[in-house]
């Protein structure tokens, strides 16, 4: 009898053991509850303060020399190292003290291992990385920075100090993610930098319209195609000021190449592969001293990207022999991206060129392995790809093709023969050059007037990035940095016929020959994702560009004298829109009012009175976006249809072009909406687009409304793991304002640097330093960035500077 | 006296082998414990539940307070809007019925020999 008791509860204990051990029991999102609630391991322990190290010093095998870290106030860490590759190494190790899951996270996201630790919801994103050949990509940049040790030493420097950190730690200390999900972190590699330099080159120059233009075309023809979509926005005031002289010899490009310059003109029957968002896009600008109050040069930058917890940036200083710099890094690069020392500072904002072509592949046989190419058949290299699927015993195989073109990314189910391969330069291994990425940054890092700069960013190619500089010695200037294919008028627009050798890019614009300017007479230089050139520029180029914050920038730079740091704070936080000044001119010189309702009339009244001004309390703003859109609508209705009704990727208007429309031919017939029998012209449209408008505003939010609440942002965890988003924010901004503050978009960082005889700068980011959400110092920044306010950046004379308060120091001396 | 001895007991060596055991050692220490004092089949699991529940409900409570309820707020909204004490009453259950378990095949086991 006492047997059988005991061997019941020996039973029930063991199965409620395993019960409590299982990850994700019967399905369920529910991490193995008795792991995650142990006090003594599970996610109480990320309640400790993992911010700092237990000691204050300790040894570590991989260095050379003694690091100290100084941790200030905001958890900046501030690290001195005897040369570059400790300081790399430190900054490894510091990074995963404080992002560990982000690192693992985005590398997985990145090369397509998602479902490794996920399963089946990320099976197809994984396919995609993996037909996309972000490895492939991440591996030939690695050829490049292997052949150069002193490159290759700090990238391995990074790595080592990340996986320094990794060794340390007990499952206990895992990230909170990762004891969630179930699974724990696996050392860093060079690759993997790598691969996260690939990550911002997707994110950043992987846009591209290619599939839908060609449909457009082919679907409303050519004329209306042409009407519709015009290259260029005649009031865009490109980066480098009109007038610049190209003192150079262009390349000679080869306008007719046998058989090849047909453009295709049948419909391509894909849905289109997710893009980057079109958002993806910055501020940046320097003022020369003969503009500013003290006499010395400022730089301000703000990159817009998608905002996340932890936040994209980290911050930190490195100060060495050889260099004293601060500014944010991104985790998984060693080095700083965007910053300053002592004696220039610099930025960027992304380049819009269209580096990413499609061409349609023509199998010659079924199995899909060979390709015509100038009427010759032509082996494709495959490589299998194995996708791990959690959950599964077998991995996932997919075999990608890969043509001289680059990777087969679009397979059509219905069509066998034809299917698309993607050219992206962000593929290339990187040709011969004296140095690579690392060189590019380290050169910036340690660089001490515009030659240094100038130099650097003959090593850089991909993502392109408009880099502004400003030195203490007066100097500012700007250059459309990147590696741009020689194109011929339209090449890339479409997709291109890749059976025709001749349909190739010819080559790249040389470093000498990019749009770029020193010193102009205006006094500034600035970007803000805008066309990088005047039409004069002799290279073609096609690509997304903002229409309206580099037009205000340029406008408000020209306007001022005795620019301070304030002018430039105030500028980056400016919520003024030239998208809502000609949009509400052209809007309400059309609109009939005396048909409208009197409350509708007031609301009209309302953006009779506006200043343009998308601030967070104002109702004007939203009216606005629903009476453009709306007329937007109802204006391109042909071009819907094909979206919606025959459910075909198309390319919309821009919306430069629809405020264009409205000023210059209202009469015209694409204002007559096909489904209506009456003939229509704006007037009608606008009118109607309004009443619409208050209606849906009515009915959504009563009269009660303002901009804020409408635009409801919030900074959301990059997991996706909704508890541990930010609450939704009360702010003013919007996309085609300097301030480009969206629902989940905006500025990632913001930076003014003035480059006086000693150089302060000033700085804040929507998150914190840590990637713990017990941590204090996990979205710290969020309400000071959402009220704009910035911090004065701590930049250190030496380990022993003290002029801002510390939170603690440590040094990790060579085991 | 001998049930509030293993407690005691129980408390230190459960802290003590949570450092570097997985989170079911609970129910070993427990049980070797309640098999030592002999305790009372009757009262074992309880005396295991509530030592064990001390242990892990104290524990989490003190990195809560020391935390000031930041993880614990988040947490608690990612399993279902809970505040954040909330999990600490959870823990200590967890945590009790897994010591309760562990007295009770002690003393159970005690009785076979």
């Amino acid at each position: 009898m006492q047997l059988v008791k005991f061997f019941t509860a020996l039973v029930a204990t063991v199965l409620l053991i395993l019960l409590f051990d299982w990850h994700q029991p019967f399905g369920s999102p529910l991490p193995a509850l008795g792991r995650f609630f142990n006090p003594a391991a599970g996610f109480w322990q990320n309640a400790r303060s993992l911010d700092t190290p237990p000691l204050g010093q300790f040894q570590l095998p991989g260095l050379q020399q003694e690091v100290q870290v100084v941790l200030d106030e905001r958890l900046v860490p501030h690290i001195f190292a005897a040369n570059t590759t400790d300081a790399a190494f430190a900054q490894g190790y510091i990074t995963a003290m404080h992002r560990l899951w982000q690192l693992d996270i985005s590398v997985r996201q990145v090369s397509g291992r998602l479902s490794e630790v996920l399963g089946e919801r990320t099976l197809e994103l994984d396919r995609l990385q993996r037909r996309k050949g972000l490895v492939y990509a991440a591996q030939n940049a690695l050829v490049a920075w292997e052949r150069l040790p002193e490159e290759m030493a700090i990238v391995q420097a990074y790595s080592d100090g990340i996986n320094a950190y990794i060794r340390q730690l007990k499952p206990r200390d895992y990230p909170i993610e990762f004891k969630l999900l179930g699974y724990k972190p696996e050392p860093w590699s060079p690759l993997k930098s790598a691969l996260f330099f690939k990550n911002m080159a997707q994110t950043l120059s992987g846009g591209n319209d290619d599939l839908e233009a060609s449909n457009a075309r082919a679907l409303l023809g050519e004329a209306l195609f042409e009407f519709l979509y015009p290259e260029l926005n005649p009031r865009q005031s490109p980066i480098i000021p009109e007038g610049t002289t190209w003192d150079f010899q262009p390349l000679e490009i080869k306008k007719d190449t046998t058989g090849a310059v047909t453009l295709l003109s049948e419909v391509i029957e894909h849905q289109s592969i997710p893009k980057p968002n079109r958002f993806n896009g910055s501020n940046n600008w320097a003022v020369s001293g003969s503009k500013t109050a003290s006499g010395k040069p400022i730089l301000a930058n703000d990159p817009h990207l998608t905002l996340t917890l932890p936040s994209i940036w980290y911050e930190l200083q490195l100060q060495t022999p050889e260099m004293n710099v601060y500014g944010v890094s991104l985790p998984g690069l060693p080095g700083i991206i965007i910053g300053f020392n002592e004696h220039i500072a610099w930025g960027v904002t992304n380049v819009g060129h269209d580096v990413t072509d499609w061409y349609k592949i023509t199998w010659v046989d079924e199995a899909k392995k060979r390709y015509l190419l100038d009427d010759q058949p032509r082996e494709a290299t495959l490589r299998e790809e194995a996708i791990k699927v959690r959950g599964r015993d077998r991995p996932v195989v997919d075999t990608v093709r890969y043509t001289i073109w680059g990777p087969v990314v679009y397979e059509s189910a219905e069509s066998p023969y034809q299917d698309m391969a993607m050219r992206w330069v962000a593929h290339d291994t990187p040709e011969n050059k004296p140095f690579y990425d690392m060189g590019v940054f380290l050169r910036l890092m340690t660089g001490k007037n515009y030659d240094d700069y100038s130099e650097a960013l003959t090593g850089y190619d991909v993502p392109a990035q408009n880099f502004v500089f400003a030195a203490k010695n007066g100097d500012i200037a700007l250059k459309v940095n990147g590696k741009f294919p020689l194109k011929r008028p339209q090449q890339g627009r479409f997709v291109q016929d890749g059976s025709f050798s001749g349909n190739a890019w010819q080559g790249f614009i040389p470093k000498s020959q990019v749009p770029q300017v020193r010193n102009p007479a205006l006094g500034f230089v600035a970007s803000a994702n805008q066309n990088s050139a005047a039409p004069d520029y002799p290279y073609y180029y096609n690509g997304g560009f903002d229409d309206y914050r580099g037009r205000y920038i340029n406008r408000r730079l020209a306007a001022m004298e005795n620019v301070t740091v304030e002018d430039m704070k105030a500028l980056q936080l400016d919520n003024y829109s030239i998208k809502a000044e000609e949009g509400v001119a052209a809007l309400l010189a059309l609109v009939d009012a005396a048909v409208l309702s009197a409350t509708d009339r007031q609301w009209l009244e309302k953006l009779h009175q506006w200043d343009f001004r998308f601030e967070k309390a104002a109702q004007a703003p939203v009216i606005f976006e629903y009476w453009l859109r709306e007329t937007y609508k109802q204006t391109f209705d042909e071009v819907y249809k094909i979206a919606e009704q025959d459910s075909i990727a198309v390319l919309f208007p821009e919306v430069w072009r629809l405020i264009e429309l409205l000023e210059a031919e209202p009469e015209h017939p694409i204002f007559n909406r096909q489904a209506t029998k009456v003939q229509e012209t704006a007037r009608a449209i606008v009118t109607e687009a309004f009443q619409t408008a208050c209606a849906d505003i009515r009915e959504q939010y009563g009269s009660d409304f303002n901009w804020s609440d409408y635009k409801a942002t919030r900074i959301a965890h990059l997991g996706r793991i909704d508890a541990f988003n930010s609450p939704i924010l009360s702010t003013g901004g919007y996309g085609d304002a300097p301030n480009a503050i969206k629902r989940g978009h905006g500025p990632s960082w913001r930076m003014v640097v003035e480059l006086g005889e000693e150089v302060q700068a000033w700085g804040v980011y929507p998150g914190g330093q840590s990637g713990n959400p017990g941590s204090r110092f996990y979205d710290n920044m969020v309400q000071q960035w959402a009220d704009g306010e910035y911090h004065l950046l701590f930049f250190m004379q030496n380990s022993a500077d003290r002029k801002q308060p510390i939170l603690s120091e440590f040094k990790i001396a060579p085991r | 006296m001998r049930t509030i001895l293993f407690g005691i007991f129980t408390i230190l060596a459960g802290f003590i082998a949570q450092q570097f055991l997985p989170w079911w050692a609970i129910v070993a220490v427990a049980g070797v414990l309640s098999f030592i004092f002999d305790l009372k089949t009757g009262v074992s699991f309880w005396a295991g539940f509530a030592a064990a529940a001390l242990l892990w409900g104290g524990y989490a409570g003190y990195l809560n307070m020391v935390n000031e309820g930041l993880l614990s707020a988040r947490v608690g909204k990612l399993l279902g809007d809970m505040p954040g004490f909330v999990l600490i009453v959870i823990t200590a259950v967890v945590g009790g019925i897994f010591g309760g378990l562990g007295a009770l095949l002690g003393s159970l086991g005690r009785r076979l020999v």
